[in-house]
């Protein structure tokens, strides 16, 4: 557990939104040792191959969507504050004095601006404050700020990563760094097993946007099958067992009509097969995930969801379970392992 | 860097709690002052000076933040809270906090987007209707960690950004602190008194009893103010600016200041070059108002640093501001000599 942590907290340490993933540099240091082939395509996804060495051996796709939810400059005021949209995925709500990254030429630490309680009214403490009406404080003047920041540069959410009780941990994006370091940790792992399939990991872009990351690197490898691995909504006051997965009792495999059901069948046997705890997580159509981006590409791929309950998504403090993720990595790579007979379920 | 002050707002004392901070500032000012602590936790310092004094003066900061206090544990071992002073529940959602004297940390939870309804959009959340999650299995896990009455503080990081700017928790009143620090460790001009005190956010309960041991004829206090200088603030005050130099007030909630005291302290501004500002709005209120009506009354004075973004996780103050506070206070003190 304590390298999947690693990565994950050295994962958070860097901001790449949807569009700029290629500012997780730290990323691609983690797999280089591990890759048979290591690239990064035009969409911006970065791929890393393990080779089979099963001969006719299939390319399962393993993705990850390595962006995450973001904020976006519309203009800089004559104070040097920074005004925004939303990029994708922030709710407002969480925004007032939230630390901000603004990825200028530089990286510009900010605070988004709220008026002290000291002058509000009792009425004004009941209104929501739109994103609109937000601006954020860089602490630079006018000029400085507009030769440091243009129109279109992105911005992120930033906080430190934090260790909670019972191996859950707290940060910012989360959703989906937890998942690439899964991933990460699988690739580091598929030394050690044999791999029945040629294992392309997608790290894919864009997924917060509209996933055209995960469609295009489908089309590329041409896989015979996918594993998608995410984050879903965790229990919590906010939010009940109707959409909800509990934490620490496993990843969460979709059932879905749009994900391949022996495929989900042939999962779910694997994890009761080693004892590995998983838990069900029911959709009636979409998933809200790249299965959706990466089912339809060239004539189809069967795609399989596994999901790592997260709480608070989209916010500066998510919160997952490390036993999840060492789960996840334990049930993937069972999954991917050679043994013998049948190579195909 | 400013060490200082970086340290003193790393620390945790929400009102009622100024244990930690109390222990670092007689750490730091202990050898260059007399110092006692008093039956509510009060620091009184005092210190000799250069001259007699040609009156009975205290200067003042308060030591506590505002913060959170653990109300009850759910079933599922989530954590209830109110809140200790004036802050808007809209700046809590999805901020880190740390709870207790362990320092556990846990954030304020919110929904998921993706789940929220028009309503939930639409509506905010009172601070009754907010979690604290640190990571606990069930109430009973819960309460090995925490307890019923356990203080809350915001964890965030210090730090110097923008064109000579801070941001960090706490800036009211540690900056205050740090600056009376600093001057117990000059040579003055005369003997003074110094109070550190307690509880000023939940009614300035610590100033009252330390100017009735003090017993000031003059008293100030040294601040941290509200900055509205925020760009889509254009139809309200802005009450004063960041940047514009220490923030001198005439009247606040709490107290009409002293107007031959203000007097004194803008000829000491201007006789130094330094930069002041008046504070252009009758909001908020400090210890001064205390201060001013305890035992036979004082003369009440307020210099403060203007904050944006105060009683959130992190204010902005530019140290430049904080550096001129420090010297127009001193070159108060020295003008008060020669009245």
């Amino acid at each position: 557990m304590e390298n999947l942590k690693n990565y994950l907290f050295e994962l958070c340490s860097e901001y790449a939104p949807s569009g700029r993933e290629e500012l997780l540099t730290c990323l691609e240091r983690l797999v280089r040792p591990s890759a048979d082939k290591l690239y990064r395509d035009r969409a911006g996804n970065l791929v890393a191959v393990k080779y089979s060495k099963i001969p006719g051996a299939e390319k399962i796709m393993l993705d990850a969507h390595a962006d995450e939810v973001g904020l976006v400059v519309t203009g800089i005021d004559d104070n040097g504050f920074i005004h925004f949209a939303n990029h994708c995925g922030i709710d407002d709500k969480i925004l007032p004095s939230s630390y901000v990254t603004v990825l200028a030429s530089r990286n510009l630490t900010g605070v988004v601006a709220t008026l002290p309680p000291h002058l509000l009214k009792d009425a004004d403490s009941d209104k929501k404050i739109k994103a609109k009406d937000m601006v954020i404080d860089i602490g630079f003047d006018a000029k400085t700020a507009r030769e440091l920041v243009k129109v279109g540069d992105f911005i992120t959410l930033r906080s430190t990563c934090t260790d909670l009780q019972n191996g859950l941990v707290l940060g910012k994006s989360f959703d989906n760094r937890a998942s690439c370091a899964v991933l990460v940790r699988v690739l580091s792992m598929l030394c050690s097993v044999r791999p029945r399939y040629d294992v392309y990991i997608v790290f894919s872009a864009a997924e917060e946007f509209n996933g055209y990351g995960a469609h295009t690197a489908a089309y590329n490898i041409e896989p015979h099958s996918a594993i998608v691995v995410d984050t879903t909504f965790g229990i919590s006051p906010y939010t009940d067992s109707y959409k909800g997965k509990e934490l620490s009792k496993g990843c969460a495999v979709g059932i879905s009509p749009l994900l391949d059901t022996h495929m989900t069948e042939s999962i779910i046997g694997t994890a009761r097969a080693h004892s590995i705890p998983y838990q069900i997580e029911v959709m009636s159509g979409r998933t809200g995930t790249n299965a959706d981006n990466i089912v339809s590409a060239r004539d189809g791929v069967p795609c399989t969801l596994l999901s790592l309950p997260l709480r608070y998504m989209h916010s500066a403090g998510e919160i997952v379970s490390l036993h999840d993720m060492k789960n996840a990595v334990r049930l993937i790579l069972s999954y991917i392992e050679y043994r013998g007979g049948n190579r195909i379920e | 860097m400013n060490k200082l002050l970086s340290y003193y707002t790393s620390l945790f004392g929400t009102s009622g709690s100024e244990g930690d901070i109390r222990r670092a500032i007689l750490n730091e000012i202990s050898s260059y002052a007399d110092t006692k602590v008093d039956k509510l936790g009060n620091i009184i310092a005092f210190k000799k000076g250069k001259y007699e004094p040609p009156a009975t003066v205290m200067l003042s900061a308060h030591m506590d933040e505002v913060g959170m206090i653990l109300t009850d544990v759910t079933d599922q071992g989530y954590i209830r809270f109110d809140t200790i002073g004036g802050i808007d529940t809209r700046t809590l959602c999805g901020k880190h906090v740390a709870i207790g004297r362990r320092k556990i940390p846990g954030v304020i939870g919110q929904m998921a987007p993706h789940l929220m309804k028009k309503s939930d959009r639409d509506t905010v959340k009172k601070t009754e209707d907010l979690y604290i999650d640190i990571g606990a299995a069930d109430k009973e896990d819960a309460l090995k960690y925490v307890a019923q009455g356990d203080v809350i503080g915001f964890r965030s990081d210090y730090a110097e950004f923008g064109d000579g700017l801070v941001r960090a928790k706490a800036l009211d009143d540690r900056i205050g602190c740090q600056i009376l620090t600093n001057l117990i460790k000059e040579e003055l001009p005369f003997d003074m008194y110094f109070a550190f005190t307690v509880m000023e956010e939940i009614g300035c309960i610590g100033a009252g009893c330390a100017a009735f041991e003090i017993k000031p004829d003059y008293s100030i206090v040294v601040e941290a103010t509200t900055a509205a200088d925020i760009s889509d603030n254009k139809d309200k005050t802005s009450v004063c600016r960041v940047g514009s130099g220490p923030v001198i007030s005439f009247m606040d909630s709490s107290t009409i200041y002293d107007r031959d005291f203000i007097k004194l302290a803008c000829n000491a501004a201007r006789q130094r070059s330094i930069p002041y500002q008046m504070k252009q709005a009758v909001a908020g209120g400090n210890d001064s108002g205390r201060i001013q009506r305890t035992a036979s009354g004082a003369s009440a004075l307020a210099i403060s640093v203007a904050v944006r973004y105060l009683h959130t996780v992190t204010g902005v103050a530019s140290l430049k501001d904080i550096d001129n506070t420090e010297r127009l206070v001193f070159a108060l003190l020295n003008k008060m000599l020669n009245v």
